[in-house]
């Protein structure tokens, strides 16, 4: 857990190293903004030295709309970030969620609060697929803008507030209603991540709906051996997207954090780029196969 | 789904071919000018 702490504070700092804003008050305007990041990070936050996948995925889908028809930079856009968010994903899943994304950091940290906990039901995880095809795609190639970063409560955190409070060099234009509708959209999601485990995560991220899909066939792989779990539940204890890795242990949902290989004393879950000896002697591990 | 596949007579991860072909895919991408664009992007928000 300490290990995966510090891991989540170095990639809040390394895909926001930025400093030299606080006295340029000049967007970083680099190399590596050519690079998507690993992990959901709003790139107008002024510290951020790397592209959000997201944004630049839908600035893809605006190009392509018939309004703007630039079909040859759409085409390169999109081909990019889907290659580039697929070769992390086919090497380790959503192991960036669980390690270095700061936005999910954000939520395991005000899910300390004590406030009583709710627990969400399993079907919100599709809610991820809907953004993804809806606000990411669709909406942008129809409207030709890119609606889900407006709307981004990340972006209204690491961008909106931040801009406000540290203005660049170029003027930012006036503050009208749809920053509050900004602001309000990520209150709702601050308390609901203080109330729920990694809500956004489960329920909105579309980098986790194109990661977990990967999950399934990703160089890394989790596993778990019939012989040893005792389907004890501590697993889902620890977990903090709230799931039974037992009964699907490369599940879309899972980040990969491995709190439950931790926490598990009796060492039924292993884990590895090399294929774990439980999967090749198993195949997947099912809910039917354990309730049986 | 991640089982071994065999090609040419040797046994590979699915994962291994996924990986060639999106890299050949970010190649593709290069011609049409495809992280300038992300880049481009990422300036003007």
């Amino acid at each position: 857990m300490r290990t995966r702490r510090i891991a989540q504070i170095a990639g809040v700092l390394a895909l926001n190293p930025y400093f030299q804003y606080f006295s340029t008050r000049v967007i970083y305007q680099g190399g590596a903004k050519y690079v998507c990041a690993p992990g959901f990070n709003c790139y107008s936050c002024p510290l951020a030295a790397f592209s959000c996948p997201i944004g630049s995925m839908q600035h893809g889908f605006t190009l392509l709309s018939l309004k703007v028809r630039e079909f040859k930079l759409a085409m390169g856009a999109l081909l990019y970030v889907f290659a580039s968010v697929g070769i992390l994903g086919v090497i380790a899943g959503r192991i960036p969620c669980g390690w270095i994304c700061p936005f999910g950091f954000l939520q395991e940290l005000l899910y300390k609060i004590p406030l009583p906990k709710l627990q969400l039901p399993r079907r919100i995880n599709l809610g991820r697929y809907f953004f993804l095809i809806v606000l990411v795609a669709l909406i942008p190639f129809i409207t030709a803008q890119s609606w889900f970063s407006r709307l981004c409560p990340a972006g209204a955190l690491e961008g909106g507030i931040f801009l406000k409070a540290v203005p660049p060099q170029t003027p930012l234009p006036e503050t009208g209603w749809f920053f509050w509708l900004k602001m309000a959209i990520l209150g709702a999601f601050l308390v609901w991540m203080m109330v729920s485990k990694r809500p956004f995560c489960r329920a909105v991220c579309p980098l986790g709906a194109m990661w977990g899909l990967c999950n399934r066939v990703s160089l890394y792989r989790m596993a778990v051996d019939d012989a040893k779990c005792t389907a004890c539940g501590k697993c889902r204890e620890v977990c903090p997207v709230d799931i039974e890795i037992y009964k699907d242990p490369n599940s879309p949902d899972c980040i990969r954090c491995l709190a439950c290989k931790k926490e598990c004393r009796y060492g039924a879950i292993s884990s590895g780029f090399k294929q774990p000896a439980e999967e090749l002697r198993l195949g997947r591990r099912t809910g039917a196969a354990l309730d049986g | 789904m991640n089982r071994s596949i065999s090609l040419l007579g040797r046994k590979i991860r699915p994962a291994y071919l996924f990986i060639a072909g999106l890299l050949a895919l970010i190649a593709i991408s290069a011609i049409f000018d495809g992280p300038r664009t992300v880049y481009t992007h990422a300036i003007i928000i």
